[in-house]
């Protein structure tokens, strides 16, 4: 190639760099945001796969190192992460992103064996970032592992000061009080770190430790079997993330930690994870549903309103998402918006009980009493008989006038359990009030009391008492029931009533007794 | 600084003599080397390496398969023990194998004897003791284990173990079919011991993994070929062997409660009757498992409790690599402290007995947390090196990771071993010297014991793929010392776990006859005191296995002595 050959390529090679440098100026900034996000999300290497290039590209980009270190030293390639932010205290950065390269080269300079170099940092995150309080806190741990325990202790305790919610730096003062041998101290600190993180397991190590000091057997043993239970927690959780090391976007990985961590009860965590699943998969049903599910348990309804909406746009027919939410608006006193949703379950699956159920406490709880009776018959229609849809059925019916069918209901519902005192209570009403058969009534409202002396066990057998007209038993019954319920208005409504037929002189609902 | 030359035996002098009657030989000789000697090197050989000069020409080989193996990186280890009953500690060095298909070209090296010949020398007797045993050879145990006066030898593998019988004219037998020790798991540490108190030695092997070479896998970190982490293998169950007493064993693993706690990747192994309740229990560490405490109820079952004694994590609930292991009174308090040795960056732990059946942990304030943390430790003991009466550790280094400085530059295979002098309060300093202690190999067992039975305890450090160091002590008998043969009557003969507490004027001291532990070795039976300047032990009280007291009073200093049971003063 001759000369000018090769000149004209150079300038073509120049004037195409520098339109690609034009070119790849704005996806840069683009790339760096994205890396943040996937830092955030836990997904390192795809973070490091975007930021690399930009190094390449640019070696003095701050921003790009800081935040590949960063995303080094989260996945434990420190010897990488300190290669890759040690330059970025060359090139004169902001005191805060000065500070916070401090601080991850301490904390890397520690997890790599290097306490010297881990305390020049260290120290130069306080005196750079005094308000950051990890600054202090890996001062303190290149202390404590030096033997410096009075200066360890301050600097925790300035960690403390700067966080109060830190509950690593709680642990550590614990640890301290421990080896001054002050466990009533250190019960202090670890109690704390408990509440700060109570599916943390470490503070019931420091806990159990504190109390065996102090010669506490018991609360040893109890923080034992908790420290146990949470490192199992813990230990399964890690083992699966280190899987998702090799696999970070592998969703049943995700839904595996996510599931553990609702198994412990770690809702906030759970909802977390199943938040990730959600950000690259935001067609996952089963994580829209498991995240609704969860916010239901938590009381935020509005989320899990979100999350069950979020479902149903993927899926018009997730049966049990249309009852939860229709069980919130419930809650939520929206009752024409459960009525509408459980209504259109039951248009998808006409023989479904649960939708029926909802949809018989919508009705009462609108006082429509005639369509919740409707739908309970429709309940019973449907194969459920269970004693509780029996009582209530039995209630409906004997309020809408149907007392046979009511009656009916009521036995049904003694033959399948024996051992509860409603329908026994509800005979002897329907019987007492119908002023029939009041032998039987007695029978009924005693068995009720034999089963549970409760209030409306004594009320009833006051009533049928006094239909009976044995005025002193119907005031000791009623008096019973006062004792559990002293302001109930109804019983003294009806110790009223006694004690007027008592002074009268008169009988109590009727004067004859029929027999059966 | 007056540099000592130690004196040495000829192999025609059977029994020791008291150090004093070579005093007037000595001191001539010390006089004149230290004339010629420049102090300061002088002064800073405390352990100096004689291997060469001892004609220990062994080389540690773990196979060379080039894969790297899972089972290769554990090493192998060592024991210290009389086996000709001639008053000198002989060596026994332990080997790897081929591991078919890799390296099928390479003939076996198989385990040496090496019999002292109370010269400072050692003559290779593997052939004539039949101790060749050519199988993956891990880790070590002695004791007499049928008490018929001479020590026996339990040997672990990457493979079935070996019981060795000593057949008492310079002869070993395999007999471990017909005593039924069988341990087909990989094991590693073990260590004799009568749990029962019953009069015969039984037997604990920690396992390792489940693990076989035709299941290997290829572990990578950062797409370089690295050695397998423990978990990458299943782990395997210890074993306990109990002493039937007529030469069989009976393997009641399971109904002594060994079963009880999840298998664990066991490494390390150490025997004391840390509640002083006249038993032996067992500590063993585990590779990034939790590590167990088994205590002797004294009824035949035992009980792991290392959680609710503290001695299972580390202090922020975490689970260490524990290697090595040891007990030992470092306070000199009458209860038993306790050492592991752990990781790079995990640091050694030190714990201290607080008795009730629970420990704390002290590295930080024993000053042993910064000096370890750098390092990767194996074999490790409390043993008092300069006989000042305050035991002192031992801990020997070298990385897993044949390449580790491809992985993190500032971190290296070979380490330098590490001793640390218990300065009498609760603290540890480290103690640098030249020779010995300033050799970097890749180090993996120690065995301790006074091989040239002139008053201090020397080292036999064996290395992975590399020769052993024989650590020749170079200090130690500049103060005085003790020294004491258990023989068991009702006990076991050996008088392993019998209980020796002596007093001087300034310090009362106490220490147990153990065998095997710390990480797969064997240390000498004869139990050594540092006694510092005193010049009369004023009491000497043994305790042993049968319950049984003995006391002995008014014993000169610099001696061996030969304790029977019941032969009281």
């Amino acid at each position: 190639m001759g000369r000018l050959a090769r000149q004209i390529l150079l300038l073509y090679l120049v004037i195409s760099s520098a339109d690609v440098d034009s070119l790849t100026a704005q996806p840069e900034t683009y790339n760096l945001s994205i890396a943040t996000d996937h830092i955030q999300n836990g997904s390192y290497r795809l973070a490091v796969d975007l930021l690399r290039p930009i190094i390449n590209h640019d070696p003095s980009s701050i921003m790009a190192r800081y935040h590949l270190g960063n995303a080094y030293r989260l996945q434990r390639l420190y010897y990488q992460a300190a290669k890759t932010l040690e330059p970025i205290l060359g090139l004169k950065p902001t005191d805060r992103v000065a500070g916070e390269t401090h601080i991850f080269l301490a904390e890397i300079y520690i997890q790599l064996g290097q306490l010297n170099l881990a305390l020049n940092q260290a120290t130069a995150a306080v005196a750079k970032v005094p308000e950051i309080a990890e600054a202090h806190f890996h001062l303190g741990k290149i202390y404590l592992k030096q033997k410096k325990l009075d200066l360890a202790n301050s600097a925790f305790k300035q960690a403390t000061i700067r966080n109060p919610d830190f509950a690593d730096a709680c642990q550590e003062l614990g640890n301290i009080a421990l080896l001054q041998a002050r466990p009533i101290l250190a019960v202090g600190f670890f109690q704390q770190v408990a509440d700060l993180a109570p599916f943390n397991y470490r503070p019931h190590l420091g806990l159990m430790k504190a109390y065996r000091l102090s010669n506490n057997q018991t609360l040893a043993e109890k923080h034992q079997i908790r420290f146990r239970d949470l490192k199992k927690y813990f230990d399964q959780v890690y083992d699966l993330e280190l899987e998702l090391k090799d696999r970070p976007t592998d969703p049943q990985i995700l839904f595996r930690i996510a599931e553990l961590h609702y198994k412990y009860q770690n809702l906030s965590a759970a909802i977390e994870q199943y938040q990730k699943i959600l950000i690259p998969n935001p067609q996952s049903e089963p994580a829209w549903d498991q995240l609704g599910r969860i916010y239901m348990q938590t009381g935020d309804f509005e989320s899990a309103i979100k999350a069950f909406e979020s479902l149903i746009g993927l899926n018009p027919e997730p049966l049990e998402a249309y009852l939860r939410l229709s069980w919130i608006y419930t809650q939520q006193q929206r009752f024409d918006l459960a009525k509408q949703l459980l209504q259109k379950a039951i248009q998808l699956s006409p023989d479904l009980t649960l939708a029926y159920h909802g949809l018989a406490e919508v009705h009462l709880a609108v006082g429509d009493a005639a369509q919740a009776l409707a739908t309970y018959e429709r309940i019973v229609e449907l194969g459920d008989r269970g004693p509780d849809i029996l009582i209530m059925l039995g209630q409906l019916r004997s309020e809408n006038g149907r007392t046979n069918q009511a009656l009916s209901a009521f036995q049904e519902a003694i033959k399948l359990r024996q051992t509860d005192p409603r329908p026994y209570r509800h005979i002897a009403q329907i019987y007492v009030q119908a002023n029939l058969y009041l032998d039987t009534a007695l029978k009924y409202a005693k068995q009720a009391v034999k089963l549970n002396p409760g209030a409306a066990e004594m009320s009833t057998l006051a009533l049928v008492h006094f239909g009976q007209n044995q005025l002193q038993m119907a005031e000791s019954s009623i008096q019973q029931a006062l004792v559990q319920e002293p302001n109930n208005p109804d019983y003294l409504q009806q110790l009223h009533e006694i004690q007027q037929a008592k002074a009268s002189g008169k009988g109590g609902l009727h004067q004859d007794n029929p027999t059966e | 600084m007056v540099c000592i030359k130690t004196t040495r035996q000829n192999k025609s002098e059977l029994r020791p003599l008291p150090l004093w009657k070579w005093l007037p030989f000595t001191i001539p000789i010390l006089v004149v080397v230290s004339i010629f000697l420049p102090p300061n090197i002088c002064a800073k050989v405390i352990f100096k390496s004689v291997t060469i000069p001892a004609q220990i020409d062994f080389v540690h080989s773990d196979g060379q398969s080039g894969q790297r193996l899972f089972n290769e990186f554990v090493g192998s280890g060592a024991a210290f023990f009389d086996y000709d009953n001639d008053g000198d500690l002989d060596l026994y060095l332990i080997n790897g194998a081929p591991q078919p298909p890799f390296g099928s070209e390479i003939t076996p090296k198989p385990n040496r004897m090496y019999q002292n010949l109370g010269n400072s020398t050692f003559t290779d007797v593997t052939q004539i003791t039949n101790l060749g045993h050519t199988g993956y050879g891990v880790g070590c145990a002695v004791g007499d284990y049928d008490n018929d006066g001479d020590t026996d030898l339990y040997l672990t593998n990457f493979g079935p173990d070996v019981l060795y019988q000593n057949q008492g004219d310079g002869t070993f037998l395999n007999v471990t079919v017909s005593a039924n020790t069988n341990n087909a798991s990989w094991g590693t540490s073990c260590a004799f011991a009568d749990f029962e108190n019953d009069g015969f030695l039984d037997l604990y092997i920690a396992n390792y993994a489940d693990y076989e070479v035709a299941r290997d896998r290829q572990c990578r970190n950062r797409d370089i070929h690295v050695y397998c982490g423990p978990h990458a293998y299943p782990a395997a169950i210890d074993r306990f062997f109990h002493n039937n007493g007529n030469g069989t064993f009976s393997d009641l693993t399971d109904s002594y409660g060994f079963l009880q706690p999840p298998p664990c990747h066991g490494l390390g192994l150490t025997l004391a009757d840390y509640d002083n309740d006249g038993d032996s229990d067992i500590y063993v560490a585990n590779d990034q498992d939790p590590n167990f405490l088994f205590q002797n109820r004294g009824d035949g079952s035992f009980e792991e409790i290392a959680l609710l004694a503290g001695v299972s994590y580390n202090d922020m609930g975490k689970e260490e690599a524990g290697m090595g292991t040891a007990f030992g009174d470092y306070d000199n308090d009458g209860q038993v402290d306790l050492t592991v040795s752990n990781f790079q960056t995990e640091t050694n732990t030190v714990y201290h007995n607080r008795g009730n059946n629970f420990f704390m942990d002290l590295t930080i304030t024993t000053g042993i947390a910064e000096k370890t943390y750098n390092y990767l430790g194996w074999g490790i003991k409390f043993f008092d090196y300069d006989n000042d009466g305050w035991k002192d550790i031992f801990v020997v280094n070298g990385h897993v990771m044949d390449n580790i400085t491809e992985l993190e530059p500032n971190v290296f295979y070979s380490q330098q071993n590490l001793l640390f002098r218990n300065l009498g309060d609760g603290k540890f300093d480290r103690v640098q010297g030249q020779d010995g202690l300033a050799l970097k190999k890749v180090s993996r067992s120690a065995a301790f014991g006074d091989y040239d039975n002139d008053g201090d305890v020397d080292i036999v450090v064996t290395n992975w793929n590399q020769s052993p160091d024989l650590l020749q002590n170079e200090i130690g008998n500049q103060n005085n010392w003790v020294r004491f043969r258990t023989v068991g009557r009702d006990s076991n003969r050996s008088g392993i776990g019998a209980k020796i507490k002596v007093v001087t004027p300034d310090l009362t001291q106490y220490q147990e006859v153990r065998s095997g532990g710390s990480y797969l070795a064997a240390n000498d039976l004869r139990v050594h005191f540092g006694l510092g300047q005193a010049e009369i032990i004023q009491q000497v009280e043994i305790r042993w296995p049968s319950g049984r007291v003995d006391h002995r009073q008014q014993l000169l200093i610099n001696q061996e002595y030969l304790l029977v049971e019941g032969d009281s003063q």
